[in-house]
């Protein structure tokens, strides 16, 4: 019932900064450590190779480590963002060779952005974050590695939901100078048939299958990094940009014809790294400017602007100082500092918001103590945040341990404390039906992490139990106006287990994660109260299979996950879902592979579910959608037919 | 299905004190609403026992009920837009279920000789339906009453003098969303023509009063978020027309969010003072008294036959109780919680 004013039912606006790579206790140099079996954090390193398909995206390289779900709005090219142990989208950082996009975790990365042949590596870290890497981040990080290489690139694609991708590449490695500049185009349609129950589930008659509508995306992006090797110091810049047009099209029981997203987003950065045997010095700058532009013509977001504009501009500085005066003992002081800004245009009305800043200040001092089996790292990390009462001072400790039991075996501890600033959509928006709170305080949280590992040369196996729990989390509540605003409310728990296991027996190789969770949330609320975490099911198995003869490569993926709820009060189960993909790769000619993708193989798009899930007296089960984690349907079975040729 | 009642599938979320149990009247329940406005779920109180049973099916994020000719209309409005229709009391399937377009918003049913009257804030017509198929029937076109954006916003409806009476709120979404004066139509259920017409003040609501020949018409609108005081509560008659405000919110400065008069002559009335600040008042235009204040959102109102009133009030984090009281001293008599807040209410 929508009287003059209303909510966006789902507030997924909130898509929208400067650390080292080096997760290791010794700075290096030459590219970060990406060994997990050195730090004691918890990191799940995805190599991005043949074993992937030519075809995948960055969502499902993070998609490979246990302790994640990733959310997609859809189909190929539709916006995706990862969740860490039940974490929101907002508090994973997500980093380009460590430099943030999302400062603190502060908005949602869509990881559609970033185009994965762009990059060599993904770390997935699910518990606790070296401070090297510049956070504390509460809900994991994705630390995206540029890839390497030499000459030129082309990758060429199209496939079903007219859907299109074209990416070119330079990549140069010198004696001093190396680098890689791509740029990728992606479009699609996204017009997937789906399963229409109308959102009535006691009418069978109504149910039908229609296309997907205003769920178009036309994105162009660009990643450059360039490193030059002046002799005991190197220089690295760094940009990445997006921009973006795509319908909304919303979640299935809330659909819209002409809600329309734009993005513009570009990060930059400079890097300097200075170190001899025994010291290095790394100074840091970056900046980053993100704009996203919303139209609404037919105010189905509720009646708010129609067309607003939100520039959030963020710049900072960073500085690392590392000693390593002995084999045993190596230490780092780590001062970062960034301002924030942020401001909201209204385009109907011409009318400008003022414009919002903010500061914030991070220090860290990391130790790392070693023997031949033994590695101990503590943190002591202040975080200090200017606000509108005064500035905010934040400790973050953490210690982390591994222990080294002969050549395969290994046990990793890690208790950490995590803050997330409020960012300047939850303090200053003002999306007509979403307005900030000046007022919030940080979200704060601990990890606690143990692990033992088994890895050999063709292989590895770990598990990983887990506790966190995040207190003061920010949620939105809507008032009587139904305006939504956000307060500190949520406190939530996760306890859970993970594995992982990879390896290769001749030309088979496999890569398998699960996770088990518990979630609960704390809330004061007996609505919400000991129920459990929406949009984080229980179980989730990722299995990647793939064989390769001769020329060719076959590989399968399978995905399952158990039932979740996509409200906090559990009123509204998403069904559990096992959603297969294959792709057949060949070396057609020198350098050139030519791949057939298919993702959800058997055409899964329907699940039964409770007619009545409150009713334990009705057992009548009804077909709907299988949605991913946000209410969005899934494309069915979609092809993607990908050229790639690297000579 | 839900079975709850019939089947002693209950798991009470509350039971009112029964202080608030009164001289036996002829309504059994209250139906109403719960939400967060992210999942809802449809809930009942048994005036009898005072007990309220929670959680009988899920609704959409932002559903309203209507209870009309006999039965209990459960609409999803915005971005939801369908209708279910129910058996008073006979929770385990409801006797229909249909959506009503994309984008439609449904805000109001009045069920008319066998006919489902809708009001559609995203259209620019009423439709007339079939009530357990959903068919439509009949289109009742009002787009002569929109402002330029082509949508008249028709919300709440009576029935007055054997006439359809509805409120047209005329916001101009080309004008961020700027509330102009608002209509009144009268509607002949036999021609389907619009028969009277009158302006009111801002986004108008209508409630009905147990006086002959009379109807409530409460106007006003919010700036931002809060109350702009720039409405009132009158009285409509077909004959007479919109009588002078006997509730003037800018000289009272308080927002009339509920208007509900009950069958001796009481009247309740819910308020927004602004600034989080709600309140109640009981008796006869001129002659009120002041109940409790309160800083939960007072969002909706009705009055049983057994002297009582029925509140829905939400906390701003998003917890609610139903509150009964006893509107001849304007006390509370009881409170109760749901698992989601209460929303909307209906008395069957």
């Amino acid at each position: 019932m929508v009287t003059g004013v209303d909510l966006p039912r789902n507030p997924m606006l909130l898509w929208c900064a400067l650390a080292l790579a080096e997760p290791d206790a010794t700075i290096v140099v030459e590219a970060p450590v990406r060994d997990p079996q050195s730090t004691s954090a918890v990191v799940t390193v995805v190599q991005v190779d043949e074993r992937l398909a030519t075809g995948a995206d960055v969502a499902s390289a993070v998609d490979v480590a246990p302790g994640t779900t990733v959310r997609r709005l859809g189909g190929l090219g539709n916006a995706s963002g990862v969740s860490v142990r039940g974490g929101g989208l907002r508090q994973t950082l997500v980093l380009l060779d460590g430099v943030p996009l999302n400062p603190d975790g502060g908005a949602t990365v869509n990881l559609t952005e970033l185009p994965l042949q762009a990059f060599g590596s993904v770390d997935v870290y699910r518990g606790g974050v070296p401070a090297e890497l510049g956070a504390n981040a509460m809900g994991g990080v994705v630390n995206l590695h540029s890839a390497d290489g030499q000459g030129p690139l082309l990758l060429a694609g199209f496939g079903t939901l007219r859907s299109g991708r074209l990416s070119g590449a330079w990549r140069g490695a010198g004696e001093r100078v190396r680098g890689t500049v791509m740029t990728d185009v992606l479009v699609s349609e996204g017009d997937f048939e789906w399963f229409d129950d109308v959102a009535t589930r006691f009418n069978l008659t109504d149910d039908a299958t229609r296309v997907r509508e205003n769920n178009d995306t036309h994105q162009l992006s660009a990643h450059a990094t360039v490193t030059v090797d002046f002799g005991g110091t190197t220089l690295t810049f760094l940009d990445s940009m997006t921009a973006s047009e795509a319908g909304v099209p919303g979640p299935a029981g809330g659909l819209t014809e002409a809600l329309r997203f734009a993005l513009w987003r570009n990060l930059g950065s400079v890097q300097l790294v200075r170190g001899t045997d025994s010291s290095s010095t790394t100074l840091r700058g970056w900046a980053s400017i993100r704009e996203e532009r919303l139209t609404d013509p037919l105010s189905e977001l509720g009646p708010s602007s129609t067309e607003t504009r939100d520039t959030a501009v963020s710049a900072g500085l960073r500085a690392v100082q590392s000693w390593v005066p002995s084999d045993a003992l190596s230490g780092s002081l780590v001062l970062d500092g960034r301002l924030d800004s942020y401001q909201a245009r209204d385009i109907a009305t011409s009318q400008e918001d003022e414009l919002r800043q903010r500061a914030v200040v991070r220090g860290s001092m990391v130790g790392h103590w070693r023997t031949d089996t033994l590695a101990v790292d503590p943190t002591v990390e202040a975080l200090w945040i200017q606000s509108v009462d005064g500035p905010r001072v934040a400790l973050t400790p953490s210690i982390g341990a591994r222990l080294g039991l002969g050549e395969v075996w290994s046990l990793k501890a890690r208790v950490q404390r995590t803050v997330r600033p409020p960012d300047l959509l939850e303090l200053y928006g003002d999306r007509g039906a979403i307005v900030g709170n000046e007022n919030l305080k940080p979200e704060v949280g601990t990890q606690v992490d143990f692990s033992a590992i088994a890895a050999w040369e063709d292989g590895s196996v770990e598990v990983t139990p887990f506790y966190v729990v995040r207190q003061d989390g920010i949620v939105y509540i809507q008032n009587a106006q139904r305006t939504a605003s956000p307060v500190n409310l949520e406190r939530t728990e996760v306890l859970g287990v993970e594995l992982f296991g990879q390896g290769q027996w001749g030309p088979l190789d496999l890569r398998a994660s699960a996770s088990f969770t518990h979630s609960s949330n704390g809330s004061p609320l007996a609505a919400y109260a000991g129920k459990v975490l929406p949009r984080t099911p229980a179980v989730v198995v990722e299995n990647a299979t793939g064989v390769t003869t001769g020329p060719w490569r076959f590989g399968h993926q399978i995905s399952v996950s158990s039932r979740s709820y996509l409200d906090p009060a559990n009123q509204l189960p998403s069904p559990s879902r096992v959603l297969n993909g294959v792709f057949a790769r060949a070396e057609v000619m020198p350098s050139m592979t030519l791949e057939l993708a298919v993702s959800n193989l058997f055409d899964e798009r329907v699940q039964p579910v409770d007619r009545n899930p409150l009713s334990e007296a009705d057992d009548v089960r009804v077909d709907t959608a299988i949605t991913d984690f946000t209410g969005y349907p899934l494309a069915g079975r979609t092809g993607l037919l990908t050229l790639r040729w690297a000579p | 299905m839900i079975v709850w009642l019939l089947m002693g599938c209950t798991v009470p979320v509350d039971v009112l004190p029964s202080t608030i149990a009164g001289a036996a009247g002829t309504a059994t329940g209250i139906v109403m609403t719960t939400t967060d406005f992210s999942s809802g779920a449809l809930a009942v109180l048994d005036l009898q026992t005072g007990e309220v049973q929670g959680d009988i099916a899920p609704t959409s994020g932002d559903p309203f009920v209507v209870v009309t000719g006999g039965r209990v209309v459960q609409i999803n409005g915005f971005l939801n837009d369908t209708i279910r229709l129910y058996e008073p009391g006979v929770w385990q399937e409801p006797l229909g279920e249909y959506g009503v377009g994309q984008g439609a918003n449904p805000h109001d049913a009045l069920l008319i000789d066998g006919v489902l009257w809708v009001s559609l804030y995203g259209r620019s017509a009423l439709e007339l339906r079939a009530p357990e198929t959903g068919e439509v029937l009949h289109i009742v076109e009002l787009v002569d009453y929109a402002d330029s954006d082509g949508l008249p916003e028709a919300s709440s409806m009576v029935l007055l003098d054997g006439l359809v009476l509805v409120a047209l709120q005329r916001f101009d979404r080309e004008q961020e969303w700027l509330p102009l004066d608002g209509r009144v139509v009268a509607i002949d259920p036999n021609s389907r023509e619009v028969v009277h017409e009158w302006t009111t003040g801002t986004s108008p609501q209508l409630s009905t009063s147990p006086q002959p020949g009379f109807v409530w018409v409460n106007t006003g609108s919010y700036d931002g978020s809060e109350p702009a005081f720039d409405g009132g509560v009158s009285r409509l008659s077909v004959v007479g027309g919109l009588e002078p405000p006997v509730w003037d919110e800018f000289e009272r400065q308080e927002r009339v969010n509920q208007w509900v008069e009950a069958p001796n002559g009481d009247v309740v009335v819910l308020v927004d003072r602004g600034s989080g600040d709600y309140g109640l008042y009981c008796g006869t235009p001129g002659s009120w008294t002041r109940g409790p204040d309160s800083d939960q959102w007072l969002s909706d109102a009705l009055v049983d036959d057994r002297g009582r009133a029925f509140l829905a009030a939400r906390t701003l984090l998003g917890g609610g109780e139903l509150w009964a009281i006893d509107h001849a001293n304007c006390t509370d008599a009881g409170r109760a919680e749901t698992t989601l807040a209460p929303y909307r209410l209906g008395l069957f």
